[in-house]
This record gives C-alpha cells, sequence and structure tokens, in this order.
C-alpha cells in the first residue's frame, strides 16, 4: 500500500487594505491654497485691466513718457528668483529640525527681498523724477498700481519671513510642527512667481 | 442643517439667479454696442475678458489637481509603510 504525501499548503494571508488616516492635506496648506487663490484674483483683475489699455493703444508707451528701466529690473528679477532658493532650503532644513540652519536661510531670503524692493523703488523714484506718475494717463496709472499691488505683496512676504525667522531662531518651529513656516514659504513662491508673469507682461510686451 | 432649511436656501438661490439673469444679458448687450464692431478697443476687451475667464478654470483645475497628487501621495506612502511593517514581521518570524 502506498501512501500518498501531500506537501503542506501554507495558508494565504489575505490582502492588505491600508486606508491612509487623517485628511489629504493639512489645514494650513489648504488656508495657504485659499490665500493664494484669492491674490491670484486680485492679480487676473489687475492684469485684465492692463490688456485693456495695452491692446487698445497702438504707441505703447506714450511717446512723450520715459521708458522703462528693462535691464535693471530683468537684474532685479534675478534677485528675487534666487531668493526662492534659499528659502526653500529653509523650509527643508526646518523639517528636519535643523533650526539654527533655517534660521540663516530665512534671513538670508528676507534680505534678497528687501534688496529687491529696495531697488524697485530707487527706480521709482527716478521714473517720477521723469515725468511719470500715477496721474499720466493709463500707462502711469496702470503701471504704477500693478506694479505697486506686487511690491506691497513683497513688503508683506518680506515681513511675514521676517516675523518666521524670529520664531525659528526661538525654536518655536519643529520637524513636526511647521505649519506656519511652509505658509509662508508658499507665500514667497507665489509673490515669485508672480513677477515671472508681470515682469514680461510689463516691462516686455 | 435641515431638509426644509435647505430647500429655502436653494429656492432662494435659484430666484436670484433667474432674477439677475436679465441683467446681465443686458450689460453683455451694452458693452458690445458701445464698442463697436471690430476696433481696437473691442479686441483689447475680448482678449481681457478670455483672460479674465480663463483663470478660475486654471485655478479650480490646479487645485484639484493638487488635491488629487495630494491623496496619491499620501496613499502610496501609507502602502509603503504598511508593506515595510509586513516584510519586518516576516523577518522576525
Amino acid at each position: 500500500m502506498t501512501t500518498l504525501a501531500v506537501a503542506p499548503t501554507r495558508r494565504r494571508r489575505p490582502p492588505l487594505v491600508v486606508e491612509p488616516q487623517g485628511p489629504v492635506v493639512s489645514n494650513a496648506r489648504l488656508a495657504a491654497a485659499l490665500i493664494i487663490a484669492g491674490e491670484s484674483m486680485l492679480f487676473a483683475g489687475l492684469v485684465g485691466m492692463y490688456l485693456v489699455f495695452r491692446l487698445s493703444t497702438e504707441t505703447w508707451p506714450p511717446p512723450e513718457l520715459p521708458r522703462l528701466p528693462v535691464l535693471v529690473t530683468a537684474l532685479n528679477s534675478i534677485v528675487l528668483f534666487a531668493s526662492v532658493v534659499p528659502m526653500h532650503r529653509a523650509l527643508q532644513a526646518v523639517r528636519r529640525g535643523r533650526l539654527v540652519v533655517a534660521t540663516r536661510l530665512a534671513g538670508l531670503t528676507g534680505l534678497l527681498g528687501l534688496l529687491f524692493l529696495a531697488v524697485q523703488g530707487f527706480e521709482w523714484v527716478r521714473l517720477v523724477r521723469h515725468g511719470l506718475t500715477l496721474q499720466k494717463g493709463q500707462y502711469g496709472g496702470a503701471f504704477y498700481v500693478l506694479i505697486g499691488c506686487h511690491a506691497l505683496h513683497v513688503l508683506v512676504a518680506v515681513l511675514w519671513v521676517a516675523a518666521v525667522t524670529v520664531l525659528a531662531e526661538r525654536r518655536r518651529f519643529s520637524a513636526e510642527r511647521h505649519d506656519g513656516f511652509e505658509m509662508c514659504t508658499i507665500f514667497w513662491y507665489f509673490v515669485a512667481a508672480l513677477w515671472a508673469g508681470l515682469f514680461p507682461l510689463v516691462y516686455l510686451y | 442643517m435641515g431638509r426644509a432649511v435647505r430647500q429655502s436656501l436653494a429656492a432662494v438661490l435659484l430666484a436670484s439667479l433667474l432674477r439677475a439673469a436679465d441683467a446681465a444679458a443686458q450689460g453683455c448687450a451694452m458693452c458690445g454696442t458701445a464698442l463697436g464692431a471690430n476696433g481696437a478697443r473691442t479686441r483689447a476687451f475680448q482678449w481681457s475678458i478670455l483672460f479674465l475667464m480663463a483663470v478660475p478654470y486654471v485655478l479650480a483645475g490646479g487645485f484639484a489637481g493638487w488635491l488629487y497628487l495630494a491623496a496619491r501621495r499620501r496613499r502610496a506612502a501609507a502602502r509603503a509603510a504598511a508593506g515595510f511593517a509586513t516584510d519586518y514581521k516576516e523577518s522576525l518570524s
């Protein structure tokens, strides 16, 4: 009589269903997205206004008004775009809990933002001296309102960066808790990205 | 929120939309008449209106895409963590 040896069957594990817990995005990120959406609509309205003035005029800028300083503003734009790098690295440092590095990088970002604002202000003073004022028709009005609104946002972003730099120095952030720092970084990305659209539209087109 | 309250709000919203329809159509017609046929100003307004129409869609699309990617990334991270835990248990047994 022969016996059949039956190999022991391995019990198969049921497929693992993994359901992640918690919200998809944090409340802080959602708030930052809503702020940016609102600000984007504000600038969309201003750009719409600028497009109406720009496209309905044959000669732009009007011949009697000074030309905009394209080269200086292009170099200044590089300063603003470059400031994104230390801000991004500062956020990475905060996520790793390296607050000393984050403080230095955020401080550098704030200084670059201040430099951008200082050069913009200097150029504005020169333009006003050459006769381009807010009252100089559609050109002056559209230029100062649109670029001024962006400069105001950069100023707010610089103040925000200064605040989070001080808070990071006082160790109010950690690797686990850094929502305020992240929101500030997102806003900084926004003002830089906005300038990437505004500079070609106003200075080059 | 109760069902009756929701229905009342929906009715008020619908009524206000229907009430506003006449005025909005009149505004568009007035704009078209005032700007003329094919002048530079008309084209400028057309481009501006197109731009302003596009922005909310771009924002909503970007927001939806961001949520979708965030959800995918979160699920992938959860699966990777669960897989790591299973491998770890198997290596112990």
